[in-house]
């Protein structure tokens, strides 16, 4: 089955949907990090979501974060870490990969 | 071609208060330039982005947007009781039996529905999300 | 049948999440769908039973009401184990008919098979 997450928030609670990574598990699933959840594509970020996203990539997962929102937020393209794509029409793209490629979505 | 289905979209933050209605109109109105069908349903203190004055001079502006929505054809539910709970309409009964969803504050198009409109609207979606309530 | 999952993880009375998402499962369930209102974070919070009189005390519906019923009309309540645990939380405190599963059982049922999910 084929997944797509719609993250916009950062978890920062121990027990606030860490997790929501697992939905996560292949490749062919894709996150997309939207509004505030963006920070957590930074090398740098530590906090609860970045196991979200390194876990995503490193089960070769499509990772795209909203270039909008990463410019607002004064974020380089180059603090993120590798292989994250960063696109200017990112609803675009989420309805296309959700309407069209996967089976199942959740926006959290 | 987009074979056309239909997205069911939850809102439960108010505009303004957070970016959740932000990213939900810009998410609608794609799915709708795709050619998908797009059901919105405001709830809670979502409905506070049905009010049809709103004039954010900074922020995004929600209620232009969800009018928009609505003129490109998607169909924006908003909870009842929520709405009679905001003093948005009143819900009661009238002499020939329908509720009473009048209102000078609400925009054009909003329809007003039960938990069960919401719940019809799940069960015919394709696709579901939820924004907001955090 | 179709499916609900309806995930919390706000405590109840605080914010109105925990309440507008059994108010969902509720619906759902009553036209006689299936539904799994899973309660993480903060969330497990709603099914602790006990909950007395919180229209009387603070002006709002009672969490533990909707839970009952929920359950009663065939719906899951679902709490998460680890987050009981944290909070000092044990079965024999939970609204009867609330289930308890191990965060593993909980994300399979939510992350991987849930295909309509709300997340409150």
């Amino acid at each position: 089955m084929k997944s797509c997450i719609l993250l916009m928030k950062l978890p920062c609670t121990e027990g606030e949907s860490w997790r929501i990574g697992e939905a996560i598990r292949a490749k062919g699933d894709t996150l997309f990090l939207l509004g505030d959840a963006v920070e957590s594509g930074r090398k740098e970020y530590r906090g609860h979501a970045s196991s979200i996203v390194s876990g995503a990539l490193s089960r070769e997962a499509k990772v795209i974060a909203s270039a909008r929102d990463l410019r607002a937020r004064g974020i380089e393209a180059s603090e993120l870490q590798e292989m994250i794509e960063i696109v200017e029409d990112i609803e675009g793209d989420f309805i296309n990969v959700t309407m069209e490629h996967a089976d199942r979505v959740i926006a959290w | 071609m987009v074979e056309k289905k239909t997205l069911t979209i939850m809102l439960a933050s108010a505009p303004f208060g957070s970016q959740y209605a932000d990213h939900m109109c810009r998410v609608a109105l794609r799915a709708l330039e795709k050619g998908h069908s797009v059901e919105i349903f405001l709830y809670g203190d979502a409905v506070h982005a049905q009010m049809n004055q709103q004039s954010p001079k900074l922020f995004f502006p929600v209620g232009m947007k969800l009018q928009e929505l609505i003129g490109k054809g998607a169909k924006v539910y908003s909870c009842e009781i929520c709405s009679v709970a905001r003093g948005y309409i009143t819900g009661q009964l009238t002499p020939d039996g329908k509720k009473d969803y009048s209102s000078t504050k609400v925009l054009d198009g909003v329809q007003f529905t039960t938990i069960f409109g919401f719940v019809e609207s799940l069960a015919r979606a394709d696709k579901v999300l939820s924004f907001g309530g955090g | 049948m179709p499916k609900l999952v309806i995930e919390i993880t706000h405590a109840p009375y605080g914010h109105e999440n925990a309440y507008a998402g059994l108010f969902i499962a509720m619906g759902w369930v009553a036209v006689g769908n299936e539904v799994i209102v899973a309660l993480h974070s903060d969330g497990v919070y709603a099914a602790r039973k006990g909950q007395k009189d919180p229209m009387k005390e603070i002006s709002l519906p009672s969490v533990e009401k909707q839970i009952m019923d929920v359950i009663e009309e065939g719906g899951r309540v679902i709490v998460d184990r680890t987050c009981i645990e944290v909070r000092g939380i044990d079965q024999e405190m939970l609204i009867k008919g609330v289930e308890v599963l191990g965060s593993d059982d909980l994300v399979e049922l939510v992350y991987r098979e849930g295909e309509r999910v709300l997340t409150l």
